[in-house]
């Protein structure tokens, strides 16, 4: 009987929070993916349309190793990629993305709403303008598309913040205690 | 930097983008134009992309309905304005029309008679039993007492008073006004009057006629210009019908006048001929 429930904690739950740690950030990146690719899931906002999948790596990368990073940045640009027929940029973007945001979270900054807020503004303004200038490079499609969509997507970083954070703390850190 | 150059996520970051850049060269040899990678991920996407699809169409039938109140009253009200401006459009177009078919009857009559002289009017205040009405022109329009009022070839009345921008005229209707006629069948010379229960009808009659008259229902009475008050040949209407003058032995033939009194909105007067 002595010392069984602290064995108890350690041992079977270990795998089973980090699996189910991976199964509600790839649902998270999923539903993500869904809800911007899907044609009227979610409104347009003077024109501008939701980039779900920029906020939610930047988010995510922020609480995940570098490594993690690069894959749910994969998975997440593939599936955008899968839905607009592009072969592979997003994926590429996505992935340096991801590792980019984990390194400098890591590194040089600290994890706060702010920080994400701030990723996020520059991933967008670089999405953006390289879409811009692959696309039609006019003012029209600056004032329609370019700036609502910025401001739109922005909009959504607080949310993506909080789920993945709140994902780290319900199961990475049970984890850690369970290991302690 | 170098230490994360060096880094293995950074060489794995390497790799997996040379993979991605790998497929993308292949989808452009393959006939799919698809990645191996989006070839893959599209099987297994590609039936939650169809639910999310199917979601999304019920949630717009979904907010369609239940944005109904207000998305509709919008839609009605922006309706309820076109129709209001056809309306007015329609009502425009009504008197342009009338008033098209006025100068047309209008241009004949003085294609027939160059010598007349003209003032277009029209009305702005009627008489409630039609006897009188006044027209928005006056001596300024150089209308004067005893012109004649004419809608197309037919007959209205006499202006009985003017002012400087505005003229009463007698009609048809008023049991004053005598009007010289003749009837183009016989070539009788007539007179046509009213009295107050036919004038309440809308009509008018030419009053004694003689046992040989040849006035029959369908005869058209015109004015003859006799007194000099009217120019001769314009129309005042067709007999309906011949009565007995209760008053006298004569008959009385009932006309219905060429111009709708009730109804003439435009006129000319014929200020000189």
């Amino acid at each position: 009987m002595y010392g069984s429930k602290g064995y108890e904690l350690l041992k079977p739950k270990r795998n089973y929070t980090k699996h189910k740690h991976i199964a509600a950030v790839v649902t998270a990146v999923v539903l993500a993916a869904l809800f911007q690719t899907a044609d009227g899931l979610l409104p347009r906002f003077f024109g501008g349309a939701a980039l779900l999948l920029i906020p939610a790596v930047v988010c995510l990368a922020m609480f995940e190793s570098e490594f993690s990073a690069i894959f749910y940045g994969l998975l997440a640009g593939l599936l955008w990629d899968t839905a607009m027929l592009h072969n592979n940029w997003h994926a590429i973007f996505l992935c340096v993305l991801g590792l980019a945001v984990s390194a400098l979270i890591r590194r040089k900054m600290r994890n706060i709403l702010a920080a994400a807020l701030v990723l996020t503004s520059f991933a967008l303004i670089g999405y953006l303008i390289v879409h811009w200038l692959f696309s039609a490079r006019n003012l029209t499609a600056l004032t329609n598309f370019v700036f609502p969509s910025f401001v739109y997507t922005l909009l959504f970083t607080p949310v993506f913040y909080w789920l993945f954070r709140e994902i780290e703390n319900k199961w990475r850190s049970r984890t850690a205690i369970s290991i302690q | 930097m170098k230490a994360f150059l060096k880094s293995a996520a950074f060489k794995t970051l390497a790799v997996v983008v040379g993979l991605l850049a790998l497929g993308s060269l292949l989808a452009s040899f393959m006939p799919t134009a698809a990645t191996p990678a989006n070839t893959i991920v599209g099987a297994i996407f590609s039936p939650l992309q169809t639910a999310a699809s199917i979601a999304a169409e019920r949630l717009e039938v979904f907010t369609l309905s239940f944005r109904s109140a207000s998305h509709y009253a919008a839609r009605v009200a922006e309706l309820e304005a076109t129709i209001a401006e056809l309306k007015e459009q329609l009502v425009d177009y009504d008197k342009i029309k009338e008033r098209n078919e006025l100068y047309a009857q209008f241009y004949e009559l003085k294609n027939e008679n160059e010598n007349f002289e003209t003032a277009f009017a029209s009305v702005v205040q009627r008489s409630p039993d039609m006897s009188t009405f006044t027209l928005n022109r006056g001596t300024l329009n150089g209308i004067e007492v005893g012109n004649t009022v004419v809608f197309g070839h037919n007959l209205v009345g006499i202006v009985a008073s003017v002012s400087l921008n505005s003229a009463t005229v007698n009609t048809l209707m008023n049991p004053n006004l005598n009007v010289g006629a003749y009837a183009i069948n016989s070539s009788e010379e007539l007179f046509t009057t009213t009295d107050p229960e036919l004038a309440a009808q809308g009509l008018i009659k030419t009053p004694n006629l003689t046992l040989n008259s040849m006035l029959a229902n369908g005869s058209v009475i015109c004015t003859s210009g006799v007194t000099g008050l009217y120019p001769r040949g314009l129309i005042i209407g067709t007999v309906t019908e011949i009565l007995d003058d209760p008053s006298n032995i004569s008959k009385f033939a009932v006309i219905a006048p060429g111009a709708d009194i009730s109804h003439v909105r435009d006129v000319f007067v014929i200020t000189a001929f």
